[in-house]
Formats: structure tokens, C-alpha cells, sequence
């Protein structure tokens, strides 16, 4: 039986969005968990766990974007995911 | 290359060797710094040009693979350190490490090692985006800044 996804809509505050380095730390959080992870925006959908996706999901400063994850771990994971989306990825 | 004893320093300096590339020195390595401030690298005298390679034995290179697969001394671009997996690896290579070495700044490359993965061909990429990088054409920065720059440009306006 699949779970339901835990989905949040979350806020890019950072100067200059999710270039490589948000994109990394982005993968190395979601990295950590057994869920899988998802960001969307504008209909393109790309997995957390992808350096290269995160860079064409085109995260602008101010834009909002859905997060969903699904797994044993998802609450834990979706934790970490918002903590960088709330410290603007220890940018600025 | 560096890396604890066993994680395949050996086993792949040899695919790279067979690759074409040349051997300066196994597990010791004398080095002094340079007038132009460059590492310059070579072999201990007695040991030069042999391997240890496990299960077979100290093996001689140039006997084994010509002598084009050996060089007396070689300034020092980068090392690679072969590690365990930690899951903290750099993942864009924006932000890379440096190493000091008799004042000098060395770039360092943290490989992880996996088995399966073909190490000797992921080392030769790392030096081969290295010596690019020096020629000015730093491909991960590159493409930041173009994404930088196309996110800057779509900045969302509060309001």
C-alpha cells in the first residue's frame, strides 16, 4: 500500500535561487533518506535527489515551489528539506 | 593519488597506465618546491619505477608495459584522494578544495570509491576537468553563472 505523500508548498528566499550550490545541498539532504522526493514547478517535476534536474526546474528568487515526499522517512526528510528553504540555504 | 592503504591507489595508477598514462612513483614520493612555485614530484631512487600490486607481487613497470609508461619526475597538478563513501562529497565541483603543500595551494579531488566503479576512468576525468580549468574554462562555475543569471532575471516581486 503506497503512503501518502507529505506535500508542502515552499518559498525560495535565497538572493539568487536554486543554483548549484542550493541544488547541492538540496541533494545531499534528500540523499540522506530512503523516500523518494520530489520539487515542481510549472509543471516540470524532478527528483530532490538530482543535481541536474534541480537546475532546470528554474527555482527563481520568490518563486514557490511543491514539495512532496513519500517513504518510511518522508516527515523526517520533509523536516530537513524546509529548514534550507527557511535559512535561505545558509546563503546571503 | 592518495587514499588509505587497500582502496586501489595501486590497482589504478595500473589502469592508467594501461590507459596510456605514465607512471612517476609508487607509495613514496620525494618532492620539492620549485623556484616557479610548483610542486615538482619523483621517485625514491632504490624503489622507482616498481608497484606493489596485491596478490601478484612487486611487479617493474617499464619491463612490463614499455618505457613510455614511466617518467623520471613530474610537477604536481592535483591529487586525487580515493575515500570511503561518506555521502558528503561535492556534487557541482563550484566550491573544490585546495591543499597546501610547502606553501603551495594544490587542487584536491575526494573521489568515493565504490566497487563496480571504474576508478581509473573517473580519475582520468578529474585531471582531465582539472587541466581544463586551468586553460579558463571552469565548467561547473560556468554553468552557475548562467543559471544564476537566468534566476536573477525571473525574480519573483513580493506584492
Amino acid at each position: 500500500m503506497a503512503e501518502q505523500a507529505i506535500v508542502k508548498k515552499l518559498k525560495v528566499t535565497n538572493e539568487y535561487g536554486i543554483h548549484a550550490r542550493p541544488a547541492a545541498l538540496l541533494v545531499k539532504a534528500a540523499g540522506k533518506y530512503a523516500c523518494d522526493i520530489f520539487i515542481e514547478k510549472d509543471g516540470n517535476k524532478v527528483s530532490c535527489k538530482s543535481i541536474m534536474g534541480l537546475m532546470t526546474i528554474e527555482g527563481y528568487p520568490g518563486s514557490t515551489i511543491r514539495v512532496s515526499a513519500s517513504g518510511t522517512d518522508a516527515r523526517e526528510a520533509m523536516a530537513e528539506i524546509e529548514e534550507l528553504f527557511a535559512n535561505k540555504f545558509y546563503e546571503d | 593519488m592518495r587514499g588509505d592503504p587497500g582502496i586501489g591507489k595501486s590497482e589504478t595508477a595500473l589502469a592508467l597506465i594501461e590507459r596510456g598514462y605514465s607512471l612517476v612513483s609508487d607509495d613514496v614520493t620525494e618532492i620539492r618546491r620549485t623556484s616557479r612555485g610548483r610542486i615538482l614530484c619523483w621517485a625514491n631512487e632504490v624503489t622507482r619505477f616498481h608497484m606493489e600490486i596485491r596478490g601478484i607481487g612487486i611487479i617493474h613497470v617499464p619491463s612490463l608495459f614499455g618505457i613510455a609508461s614511466i617518467r623520471r619526475q613530474t610537477e604536481l597538478d592535483v591529487v586525487v584522494d580515493l575515500k570511503q563513501p561518506s555521502g558528503d562529497e561535492d556534487r557541482t565541483g563550484v566550491h573544490p578544495e585546495t591543499l597546501d603543500l610547502m606553501g603551495v595551494k594544490i587542487p584536491c579531488i575526494r573521489l568515493p570509491v565504490r566497487s563496480g566503479r571504474d576508478m581509473a576512468n573517473i580519475v582520468e576525468v578529474a585531471a582531465l576537468n582539472q587541466k581544463l580549468k586551468e586553460l579558463g574554462h571552469d565548467a561547473a562555475k560556468e554553468l552557475d553563472d548562467k543559471i544564476i543569471n537566468r534566476l536573477t532575471k525571473g525574480r519573483v516581486q513580493d506584492g
